[in-house]
């Protein structure tokens, strides 16, 4: 009975000393993780513009996500943003040949938990001639859905050319 | 099988109390007393340690959902500061420079597609100015930590820039207008900086919301992490609690119960007469008291039992012989005495012939004590062995009432037998039995007033063969039925009465036993007694 008992209260010691432990190191991780993964919309953003790719560029958005561009121009929705990048943005327009990028140091992004934002410049430089055409910021929300990152809300806005 | 469970049980006894603990509890020299004592108080002060545990986990609890309600009211501050800032720079990218213009060229309305508007300048200089009052301690209705502190003077900071570059810088280009031209040369860097420091003011507010929230979460962790450890360590110390009581309650009970039981084994033994053994307890408490005691009460009553054995013994041996040496002196008397009677051996006048009467009567009498003490000595020294054959019980109760009804009859009192069919052949020592019944009927006719009835029956009851003889005497006490079985002793209406040594019911008793019957007395004062004996049935047949 004595060799019971004592297997019975290290089990209890076991126990009582257990427990989950919150796992800062595999927070940071996580964190790490998640800023790439927002840091990926920014690239395929700028992507989808210089290949013209509407689907890729639709696809960074939430089913009801809203964009605003320009006074009274606020689109909502896929279908509308899509219209709004097929029909309206010069990137897309045919007789356009532009490239799309941002420099890397008008980045930022912030998380939190499922949510964040994500800030950046964009730089348009015409193929052609080689000049850049226009230099524009915009700021989104985004969040996590269904385990990938899409943007929730974007705000297009103007920026002075540094460079 | 039942032994066999009974030495199971017996072994799993002595386990339990050849358990250590247990031993050790029983060794310890305190009364049953304190150890009860000691278990319940200790019982209790686990009780209290599991209480004092539970209180404790709940406070702790408690405080850490506390701390978490300023986090909650600090991020909805922030929040509010953060929707401010994101307004703040909507209302600016309506006034969109050239360059956005360029890669969106046709969205606004034609009206004010290429324009800026006044309206929405100074609407964002009231948004600014807002967002630089809401930094202040007053309108955040709390103090914030020294972090958040410098972000939101940052963020007054780039607030107060911001409305200072729309009051001095952009909005005087309008002049007398209402709009301008977003070809304005002068106007788009203003215009660039300002939507630049609006996105530092949103990043800012972001960055202090985030904070909070990922501070929320962080705590929210930290609280389930403690809580899931709390209750851990809160149901490990009330199972161990729950153990320690039972291994407690067990031991204790065991150490109390295992000698009570080996005592009460004892003293089974001790009451079917082994006196052969001891009762081995190790307890220093009252029990190991009793035990002893017990065992020094088995011991005297070995000594006393062994005592009366020998004392029993000698007292049937002096009985037997002193019977048989005042028999035989007796038959001479009684012998010689009826020699004279008969005149054999000369005449004898009639006052001789009345002394020689009383002297053959008296000599019957105590022949007839002497033969009885003899018998019943017998039957005390186990010299007795029953002679069992099958015999006809009707005849032997109709010899027996004839035996009596001429002295009834004398006497005034009459005399009834009645019987089953079924009742005749019995297995028995034929002898003893008769001498049964007349006991009975001579006790019956001996105690019936004149005018009386004595009835005798017999019947066959449950495998059982009873006789019965029911009298009109003056009956016995209650407090008298077991008394008067016993030798030499006799019911107060007895003891008055001329006749009787008190050993033929003492006598019948131990023979009617011998074949396996039993007898016993029903009475009431002044209504009778009714005596009756059963009989195995056996081979007995109708």
């Amino acid at each position: 009975m004595g060799g019971a008992l004592g297997v019975f209260l290290i089990s209890i010691v076991l126990v009582a000393c257990g427990g989950s432990n919150a796992d800062s190191s595999g927070d940071q991780a996580r964190r790490f993780q998640d800023m790439w993964e927002i840091d990926q919309i920014e690239k395929d953003f700028h992507r989808a513009q210089t290949q013209k790719n509407i689907d890729l560029m639709v696809s960074l958005y939430a089913p009801n996500a809203t964009m605003t561009v320009g006074p009274g121009a606020t689109a909502s929705g896929v279908d509308e943003i899509r219209r709004f990048w097929s029909e309206e943005a010069a990137p897309f327009k045919d007789e356009n040949n532009w490239m799309s990028d941002h420099p890397a140091y008008k980045l930022e992004i912030t998380v939190n938990g499922d949510r964040g934002t994500l800030h950046f410049e964009c730089h348009y430089v015409d193929i052609d001639t080689g000049e850049i055409v226009s230099a524009t910021t915009a700021d989104f929300d985004v969040a996590r859905i269904d385990g990938k990152w899409l943007i929730t809300n974007m705000v297009g806005g103007t920026t002075v050319l540094e460079v | 099988m039942v032994e066999e469970q009974e030495s199971r049980a017996a072994r799993e006894r002595r386990r339990r109390v050849g358990d250590p603990f247990v031993r050790a509890v029983a060794h310890l020299p305190a009364k049953v007393r304190t150890k009860l004592l000691v278990a319940f108080v200790g019982t209790s002060l686990l009780l209290v340690a599991v209480g004092l545990l539970a209180q404790l986990v709940l406070g702790q609890s408690n405080d850490r959902v506390a701390s978490v309600r300023p986090l909650q009211k600090r991020a909805v501050q922030y929040s509010q500061l953060q929707a401010q800032a994101k307004h703040l720079r909507v209302v600016l990218s309506v006034n969109v420079a050239t360059d956005f213009g360029t890669v969106w060229p046709e969205v606004a309305p034609p009206q004010i597609r290429g324009t800026h508007s006044l309206a929405v300048d100074l609407f964002a200089v009231d948004a600014a100015r807002r967002i630089g009052a809401s930094t202040a301690e007053g309108q955040l209705l709390l103090t914030p930590p020294r972090e958040d502190q410098k972000i939101l003077d940052g963020i007054k900071s780039k607030a107060d820039e911001l409305s200072n570059l729309l009051v001095e810088k952009i909005i005087p280009l309008y002049g007398d207008r209402t709009t301008i031209s977003n070809e304005n040369a002068e106007m788009r860097p203003h215009r660039a900086h300002a939507e630049g420091l609006a996105s530092d003011l949103l990043q800012g507010a972001s960055r202090l919301a985030n904070r909070t929230t990922d501070e929320i979460d962080r705590l929210i962790a930290l609280n389930a992490s403690s809580f899931a450890r709390s209750r851990a360590l809160f149901i490990g110390v009330a199972a161990g609690a729950l153990v320690l009581a039972l291994l407690l309650g067990f031991v204790l009970s065991w150490s109390l119960i295992g000698p009570i039981q080996q005592i009460d084994t004892r003293l089974a033994s001790i009451a079917s007469g082994d006196f052969s053994g001891h009762v081995e307890v190790e307890n220093r408490d009252e029990l190991g008291a009793l035990a002893t005691n017990v065992n020094r009460m088995n011991d005297e009553l070995r000594r006393l039992y062994t005592e009366l054995e020998a004392a029993s013994q000698h007292k049937s041996e002096f009985l037997a012989n002193m019977s048989h040496e005042l028999r035989t002196p007796l038959n001479a008397i009684i012998g010689f005495s009826q020699v004279l009677r008969d005149e054999m051996i000369g005449s004898v006048n009639g006052k001789q012939a009345e002394y020689l009467d009383d002297i053959i009567s008296s000599g019957n009498h105590l022949l007839s004590l002497i033969n009885d003490v003899l018998d019943l000595s017998k039957v005390e020294a186990g010299q007795v062995e029953l002679e069992m054959h099958p015999f006809s019980l009707r005849e032997a109760l109709e010899r027996g009432v004839v035996m009596v009804r001429e002295r009834a009859t004398e006497e005034g009192v009459r005399v009834a037998f009645a019987a089953d069919p079924e009742v005749d052949v019995v297995d028995g020592d034929e002898r003893r039995i008769k001498q049964v019944i007349f006991n009975l009927l001579s006790n019956a006719v001996k105690f019936t007033p004149s005018g009386g009835e004595i009835d005798v029956s017999a019947t066959r009851v449950n495998g059982e063969v009873r006789v019965s003889v029911a009298d009109t005497g003056p009956g016995i006490a209650p407090e008298d039925w077991d008394r008067i079985f016993e030798e030499f002793q006799q019911s107060e209406t007895g003891v008055g009465h001329r006749e009787g040594t008190g050993l033929g019911l003492a006598l019948s008793k131990r023979y009617v036993e011998l074949h396996g019957g039993r007898i016993w007395l029903e009475s009431e004062l002044g209504h009778g007694s009714t005596f009756t004996f059963a009989l195995p049935a056996g081979s007995s047949t109708s």
